[in-house]
């Protein structure tokens, strides 16, 4: 090409126009691919959230919802009753959080070290995925005709001779709805503790235990710091789960037990929805502080 | 103590099998203190399972180890006195240089105090004073390689064992940390035993170089006499450099041998010295750069000292201060590797395809035996 012909190009109106449409749709590129999720988002994220933020402030009677600015609902939110709903709720969580550490780290680290074979460990892993191809609610009734009164718990107990009459305390009580909680939850423990730990190398094992580590120690010094990130994952996820859970405790509680997530329900059930609004504002608060303090600890593009 | 005995570590008929593999088979081997000693071989040969049985982190399927007298087959690897550099250094990336230094001395129980004292002295010694805040990702990887041997180094072992310690560096850093692996063994006095595929980083690094080839040991000899002397074919080739030729012993006269090559139509006779009954079958190498070209053939005196390999230059390679070229014998099918010095070849220059002569003294042919 000579420079003449180079001016020619230059000068025709017509190649620089598209040019620069075409050096304008690549520029737009990233946001036109991230704006069909942007609008999901919006749609029905956004938007929801925030109508549920500008409701929380609406007064209401029986049947009737005013737009207005008092702050009735909140105060309704933090009476006694509530706040022991509330307190309830952060001890289910607390409860069934440990109990979730506890089961899965073991599960993990058994998948994660003592399994060779890659292949078995994957089939280890998809057999804990199981229980999740029926849903929650299933599960939660399940549990049912095992627990209660007359179930195969207390009947076995009584025909082995241990009690002489049927524990009641077995269904429709804390112990089922954190039996059923950790039940259906574990597996959201198991799987970030065990992602994290399958990415140590074993060398570092190795290399404690020649340099005289025992296998707590190495436990305690390599491998629990470790996984410590997919500790924190798996805390996020069953704490935010089990804050907003209301199915289990209304199943497994028998209507006797109360729950933020229940409540909030309660509350739509008998149409006081400004109360259920400001009940889940406060419920949203809550977990989008404890997320935000767990994940300042959290790298998560690492663990992605 | 170890004056007194005449090995730091002892190999006795070592074996290592996984389920019907032989990974190690019946290997004996002594190590004298203060020894430099490089395990070379290909990769699959045995080299790094012998390393994890000495240093305890692989199960001894039968045979014995020793380490300063003390039978140390069946215990824990932090009981046998010995530490090991493990390949891609193994630190632990939570914990600092510091803490990655003193972790050893922690788990032999001593106070913080006093074990990060001990750590920073040894992090001194390494040149790495002000990085002990650090963590291992903010390291380069010569820093890295120094903090493992720190690491390894501050339980004071008597026998250190290196897993390829020099593998994961570029070729800059590898020739600098070579020469401080040969420099700290020197000085501490301490038995190096160190796993390598490169013959290079093994002749060297080694006072004792073992090559090892299908879980059993080709050679053990010092750098000079595995280079020099190779015992074997796999030897001779694995080292490089060398040109394996083989042949049929026609006749026997006082330790010179005359041999007839046994390939192809043409018949080649060479002469070589060494021991064989006439009528067997006889392997001999001679190394690449003592196979010399001259251009212009005169000395006939010089000629009837020497073998002669007439062929066609199929390969000619730059290689810096020599070139290397393949001469192949089109009849036979037999190549030989020459290096022609590049001040020759300059004047002197050699082209494809074109047909020479080669030769070599006969003192400089090397019997191998199977």
């Amino acid at each position: 090409m000579t420079p003449d012909q180079l001016d020619d190009h230059a000068n025709a109106p017509s190649v620089t126009h598209t040019w620069r449409t075409r050096s304008l749709l690549h520029a737009a590129r990233p946001y036109l691919l991230a704006s069909p999720f942007v609008l999901i988002l919006t749609l029905f994220l956004i938007l929801p959230v925030m109508a549920i933020v500008v409701i929380s402030f609406w007064r209401y009677s029986s049947f009737v919802m005013t737009p207005d600015f008092v702050w009735d609902n909140y105060k309704i939110v933090f009476s006694e009753t509530y706040l022991r709903t509330f307190l309830n709720t952060f001890r289910y969580a607390l409860i069934v959080w440990c109990l979730t550490l506890v089961i899965a780290f073991p599960i993990s680290y058994f998948l994660a070290f003592e399994i060779r074979s890659n292949r078995m460990r994957t089939a280890l892993f998809l057999l804990c995925t199981v229980p999740f191809l029926t849903s929650n609610l299933i599960r939660n009734i399940a549990w049912i005709p095992f627990l209660g009164r007359h179930g195969l718990l207390n009947s076995g107990l009584l025909a082995i001779g241990l009690i002489t009459e049927p524990i009641e305390i077995f269904l429709y009580s804390d112990v089922s709805i954190i039996l059923s909680m950790v039940h259906i939850y574990t597996l959201f423990m198991v799987a970030p503790i065990f992602n994290t730990m399958v990415r140590i190398d074993h060398n570092l094992i190795e290399a404690a235990r020649d340099l005289g580590a025992s296998q707590w120690r190495i436990l305690r010094e390599v491998i629990m710091p470790l996984s410590s990130t997919g500790v924190m994952i798996g805390t996020i996820f069953v704490v935010s789960m089990v804050l907003g859970d209301f199915a289990t405790v209304s199943i497994m509680g028998g209507g006797q037990r109360a729950s933020a997530g229940l409540a909030i329900r309660k509350m739509i059930a008998s149409l006081q929805y400004p109360t259920a609004a400001a009940m889940a504002v406060v419920l949203l608060i809550v977990t989008l502080l404890f997320v935000s303090v767990l994940m300042s600890f959290v790298d998560v593009k690492k663990e992605l | 103590m170890s004056i007194n005995i005449p090995y730091d570590v002892r190999l006795t008929n070592l074996s290592k099998k996984y389920d019907q593999n032989v990974a190690v088979d019946h290997i004996n081997l002594d190590i004298k203190p203060g020894t430099y000693c490089c395990l070379l071989g290909p990769s699959g040969c045995g080299k790094s399972s012998t390393l994890r049985m000495i240093a305890g982190h692989e199960e001894v399927s039968s045979g014995e180890i020793y380490i300063q007298a003390q039978n140390v087959t069946h215990i824990p690897p932090s009981k046998r006195n010995t530490a090991m550099m493990f390949q891609e250094y193994a630190l632990f990336p939570h914990k600092t240089v510091l803490d990655n230094v003193a972790f050893g001395l922690k788990m032999r129980g001593m106070r913080k105090k006093q074990r990060h004292q001990e750590a920073e002295a040894m992090l001194d010694k390494m040149g790495l004073a002000d990085y002990l805040t650090r963590y291992p990702a903010q390291l380069s990887g010569g820093q890295r390689q120094r903090v493992a041997l720190a690491r390894a180094l501050v339980t004071k072992p008597a026998v250190l064992l290196l897993d390829e310690p020099l593998s994961a560096l570029d070729r800059f850093v590898r020739l600098q940390m070579r020469g401080e692996l040969k420099r700290i063994q020197q000085e501490l006095g301490l038995t190096f035993i160190h796993v390598t595929h490169s013959q290079e980083e093994a002749l060297a690094l080694a006072d004792l170089i073992v090559v090892m080839n299908e879980g059993h040991i080709e050679q053990v000899g010092s750098a000079q006499n595995v280079y020099n002397q190779a015992a074997t074919p796999f030897v001779a080739s694995f080292i490089g450099d060398h040109n394996i030729l083989h042949g049929r012993v026609i006749a026997q006269d006082a330790g010179l041998l005359t041999l007839v090559s046994t390939s192809g139509t043409q018949q080649q006779q060479y002469q070589l010295h060494g021991q064989a009954e006439v009528g067997s079958s006889v392997s001999f190498m001679i190394r690449a750069d003592h196979i010399v070209w001259q251009p212009e053939e005169s000395d006939t005196t010089e000629s009837s000292r020497s073998n002669r390999f007439e062929g066609r230059v199929t390969v000619v390679e730059f290689a810096g201060f020599l070139v290397r070229i393949f001469v192949t014998d089109d009849e036979t099918g037999q190549s030989i590797l020459a290096y022609v010095p590049h001040k020759q070849f300059a004047t002197k220059p050699i082209h494809h395809n074109q047909v020479i002569t080669l030769h070599w003294q006969i003192t400089d042919a090397v019997q191998l035996y199977q």
